[in-house]
């Protein structure tokens, strides 16, 4: 006959050792869900940058569109949009993640002053191009590819960055954007 | 009388091992799922925020027309027109109709055209949240000293084409503006039916933007 003391141990540590694969399981499922969360926020972030690059561009376009043709009928070469740079002026300029921003809050009096920022980031157009020009007819349209870049700084040397890529056409005369 | 002791099945000491050791697994793991029950609602309450202020923001730079949104913090809505001077009928129905979604209670004024960006709202689970938007106008006058200028070089020269804000636009509500500076925060709690307001661990978490004055 076989001997089986000790065996309710050894049935017990298997039990401990499952339950333990499943804990760790859980709370690695947790972290993950923490992790998440925080990148959706960064790339959201990030997100809405891109986007506010974009329309600043779309604005220039808009405002300047003769000039933004001439500079690329007259051979200029590089970004004519470089300048669409939100760390260029102090309104924009976002800055990177710092202890200060900690205490932003716009339900405290005086801790949301009009020059600060709740957290780091910086959107520019990376590259202006022109696709083509038509103007044969009435209206003298020019095509643009615009390409804007946004980054948010997430702290501890993390960087969250967005890019978005636009065809547009614009009208050269009234700035009218399709 | 002779004893068998070779028979079969656990002892006393290995039964009261075996709880020990059960008791000492069981302890922690009570404690962990307590926590983790913690954490899910935790996590979830982080969830709803983000999605309250992405759709907030997501209303404010793509949907709500620029000159509807006022500066201020809270930052205003409305739907009349301060340059046709008249109040417009699809902007007012979609001011009416998404700013109570976007802040929940509280962002009503004394004008039905009017809203303001500021409101408590709670989710299915009796969590309380306040959302508040802020609007800076980086119009030329507030920001004369460091204005945001619009330039583009000239090929062959190196001079550039220059424009301040007042020389490509109009004044509107006493302003040469073309970008507002959008702030959006979710504050939350992370105790049931409690405002946030009043929870010294409240959390919290913001979205930044920007908006182009593209409908002038």
């Amino acid at each position: 006959m076989k001997n089986r003391r000790g065996v309710a141990i050894v049935v017990v540590l298997f039990f401990a050792f499952s339950i333990a694969i499943i804990l760790f399981f859980m709370a690695s499922s947790n972290t993950n869900l923490a992790y998440q969360n925080k990148q959706t926020l960064y790339q959201m972030q990030a997100y809405y940058l891109a986007h506010s690059g974009m329309q600043h561009a779309k604005l220039q376009l808009r405002l300047l569109p003769k000039e933004t043709y001439e500079f690329f009928a007259k051979s200029g070469t590089g970004n004519p949009y470089a300048d669409i740079d939100s760390t260029n002026y102090p309104p924009t300029a976002m800055g990177v993640f710092s202890k200060n921003n900690a205490g932003y809050d716009l339900f405290k009096p005086n801790k949301a002053p009009d020059e600060k920022f709740p957290y780091g980031g910086r959107y520019f157009v990376e590259k202006l191009e022109l696709l083509g020009s038509h103007d044969r007819m009435k209206m003298v349209q020019d095509g643009y590819r615009v390409v804007v870049k946004a980054s948010v700084d997430g702290g501890r040397g993390k960087t969250f960055e967005e890019e978005i890529n636009e065809e547009l056409i614009v009208s050269r005369f009234t700035g009218g954007i399709k | 009388m002779y004893r068998n002791r070779n028979r079969q099945g656990i002892t006393f000491v290995e039964v009261i091992l075996a709880f020990l050791i059960l008791g000492v697994i069981f302890l922690p793991i009570f404690f962990f799922l307590t926590g983790a029950v913690k954490d899910t609602e935790r996590f979830y309450t982080e969830t709803t925020a983000i999605s309250r202020a992405k759709f907030i923001m997501d209303s404010m730079m793509f949907q709500i027309p620029w000159w509807a949104i006022k500066d201020g913090n809270p930052c205003g809505f409305t739907s009349y027109n301060s340059v046709s001077k008249k109040t417009v009928a699809g902007v007012s129905s979609l001011v009416k109709r998404a700013v109570p979604k976007m802040f929940g209670d509280g962002c009503t004024t004394g004008n039905p055209e009017e809203f303001k960006g500021d409101g408590l709202f709670v989710c299915r689970k009796g969590f309380q949240y306040r959302a508040r938007a802020k609007v800076v106008d980086l119009d030329y006058d507030s920001t004369s000293a460091n204005p945001v200028v619009f330039s583009i070089p000239i090929p062959g020269s190196p001079n550039r084409h220059e424009f301040q804000i007042n020389q490509l636009v109009s004044k509107r509500d006493d302003k040469f503006n073309l970008i507002k500076k959008i702030v959006v925060q979710v504050k939350w709690s992370n105790a049931k039916n409690k405002d946030p307001d009043s929870d010294p661990l409240a959390r919290s978490i913001f979205l930044v933007g920007f908006k182009s004055d593209l409908e002038g």
